[in-house]
């Protein structure tokens, strides 16, 4: 009434008239509320949902989807714009019975058959699992509610006396990533960590001018310090309950209102905050907002069912987001590309592995040659595993060296496939075995009669593979030269989720490879010092 | 377009930062007006809601009161609290206030108390 608010909600309706009275309330007294809301300018929702019934020990035998359906005719009849529903603090309960979800749903469903706005309920964590409460909410998302959430959780578990949000704050890259993975707009932005920061010095500071400015509280440099980076109270340091009365009394006695609060801006000279709480103000005195699902966009221009009507009739109708839009939800923190890979891999390149000339061919039967893929020594010094290439070929030298064969290192730019490199290398060797090397790591041992796809041992794993491992893969290829019994390794298991985790990388690392590519080229001898 | 005004009969142009500045803003100036109000109930009849016309029209009638009596009339409307006559008395005093609207909650709610044993 003070005009310190645009908006209201958790009117809670109930299905039953026992629990209604217990909550100290009647659809009348309800439907006054709403219109006093409106006297003001307000925008106020109302809120229900399943399992509250029960929960007060007031459901009298009946559905939660029955006396859900109840309050959402209740929402109508009472003049309300929209419903916050889909279980809300009761989601848990709904999902502890057969097809609770789909009771859910059906709540938001039916809050949308009635043209009321819909607000679909993330409020209560419905399940500690986190499979379970992904697949509470994605439904919703792929549908196309109006909000997802009635508010993206951003209090810490601790601090939320309601108990937790089914998504909350430290959910938010998943959730960026879902709305990126099924191109749907769940709300929800990637923000520069530098202008959050900005954001939250300003309010902070901005708070504490305004409290000095009417005399309520004292904030010192440090706790504005602590509030930019706060995540929960706890973060606050000690919290002086007493001032916090002190300040609720005044506020309350003074009878401060929203046009002391844009003076004291104004006067601390936070004009922008001053017009931007004047504007907000002045929006209150159109009603626009009252309308059924109205929103305000960057601008303070009404978005609501009249401005902007609901034109769903099916899939691929509907609400789509702009190229713009589109473009904010793909652009997530953790995208990376070849331009980040190759900036990554340029900061562990080493002065070794020196081209020195053409590679000619081998004469000694104890002759093995490491073929090296194009990017090797050039764009790419390391490898999935996170071992250096140049570690990997001194383990490699060094397995060769001690079953008494010596080793080569040559470059072959005019392919980047593994078995041709190997091929290749296996027939520039004096023993005909030859180990083919790419940079991401994986290697394998070749002899120079056998086809390409052919070979004699295979290192496919990349990410898991260890220096024994290559030191095992050099001393083996050197056994296969001499005519000798190898020692094949074994697979080097992994729980890893070694796809998902390393394939858009290899996908950038062979991006690497391709573009040092020379279609042609000859193979060149590279420098062993620094490797033996 | 309908100049919008603020109840005070300020038009909304005028409310600016500088105008609060120069101290010529009151809350009055920053509450709904009845005629906005009832624009707003005509486009949300016109977009098949009824109902949201009829809660803006008791809406448009409340600016009348002041917050204390509007506070006031909420919790004569919770449930124990108002014998039915309390509530008909209410309601007959908003009726010739010119609340009609409201007065008609109030004598529906007086009824329906009475007969579910909401009344005090």
């Amino acid at each position: 009434m003070r005009g310190l608010t645009s908006y209201a909600e958790t009117v809670s309706l109930y299905g039953t008239e026992q629990v209604f009275t217990d909550g100290d309330d009647t659809p009348w007294s309800k439907a006054f509320l709403t219109s006093a809301y409106a006297s003001r300018g307000m925008k106020m929702r109302v809120s229900s949902g399943a399992g509250a019934e029960v929960l007060m020990a007031g459901a009298q035998g009946r559905s939660m989807l029955y006396l859900e359906a109840r309050c959402v005719a209740l929402a109508r009849a009472i003049g309300a714009q929209g419903v916050q529903n889909g279980g809300i603090d009761g989601a848990s309960v709904a999902a502890s019975v057969p097809g609770g979800l789909r009771e859910l749903m059906s709540e938001n469903v039916m809050a949308m058959m009635r043209n009321l706005e819909s607000c679909s309920g993330n409020d209560a964590l419905m399940s500690e699992s986190d499979m379970r409460r992904t697949s509470r909410t994605l439904p919703i998302a792929l549908a196309g509610s109006d909000f997802v959430f009635s508010g993206f959780g951003s209090i810490q578990r601790y601090d939320n006396m309601f108990g937790p949000s089914n998504f909350n704050a430290e959910d938010i890259d998943d959730f960026l990533a879902m709305q990126r993975d099924w191109g749907i707009d769940g709300g929800l932005r990637t923000v520069d960590a530098s202008r959050l920061a900005d954001v939250r010095r300003e309010a902070a500071e901005a708070c504490r001018a305004v409290y000095a400015h009417l005399g309520l509280a004292d904030f010192t440099d440090e706790h504005v310090e602590l509030a930019v980076d706060a995540a929960g109270s706890k973060d606050l340091g000690e919290t002086d309950t007493l001032a916090v009365l002190a300040a609720a009394q005044a506020i309350r006695q003074r009878g401060l209102t929203v046009v002391d609060i844009v003076a004291a801006l104004d006067e601390c000279g936070y004009c922008h905050e001053a017009e931007r709480t004047m504007a907000f103000a002045r929006a209150r005195l159109s009603g626009d907002y009252l309308q059924t699902s109205a929103i305000f966009d960057e601008q303070l221009s009404v978005l609501s069912l009249v401005t902007d009507p609901n034109d769903y009739a099916g899939p691929g109708t509907g609400y789509e987001p702009a190229p713009s839009r589109q473009a904010e939800i793909d652009a997530i923190r953790q995208a990376r590309g070849v331009a980040d890979l190759r900036a990554e891999q340029a900061a562990f390149a080493v002065p070794l592995l020196r081209a020195r000339g053409p590679a000619g061919p081998g004469q000694g039967p104890r002759d093995v040659v490491i073929g090296v893929s194009p990017a090797v020594g050039r764009d790419v010094w390391r490898c999935l595993s996170g071992l250096a290439v140049t570690d990997v070929l001194r383990e490699m030298l060094a397995g060769l060296e001690e079953e008494g064969c010596i080793g080569r290192v040559v470059r072959f730019s005019d392919s980047v496939d593994l078995g041709r490199i190997g091929l290749a290398a296996a027939r520039l060797a004096g023993s005909g075995i030859g180990i083919g090397l790419q940079g991401k790591g994986t290697a394998l041992i070749h002899r120079r009669d056998l086809a390409p796809l052919a070979n004699l041992e295979l290192y496919s794993v990349a990410p898991s593979v260890t220096p024994s491992l290559y030191r095992l893969l050099g001393a083996n290829a050197a056994r296969h030269a001499k005519g000798g019994t190898p020692d094949p390794a074994r697979n080097p298991y992994s729980d890893e989720a070694i796809e998902a985790r390393y394939h858009t990388t290899v996908i950038a690392l062979m991006e690497l490879e391709r573009r040092c590519m020379v279609p042609g080229a000859l193979p060149e001898e590279l420098s062993l010092e620094g490797l033996t | 377009m309908t100049e919008i005004r603020a109840l005070s009969g300020k038009p909304v142009e005028g409310l600016t930062v500088e105008a609060v500045r120069t101290g010529e803003v009151g809350v009055a100036d920053l509450r709904i007006h009845p005629e906005t109000l009832e624009r707003q109930a005509v486009v949300a009849e016109r977009h098949g809601n009824p109902q949201l016309a009829e809660n803006l029209r008791r809406a448009a009638e409340l600016t009348r009161l002041p917050d204390d009596e509007v506070l006031a009339i909420y919790e004569a409307l919770r449930p124990g609290r108002s014998t039915p006559a309390q509530l008909t008395d209410l309601a007959a005093s908003l009726d010739t206030r010119g609340l009609p609207r409201c007065a008609a909650l109030l004598t529906e709610a007086a009824d329906i108390y009475a007969r579910r044993g909401l009344s005090a």
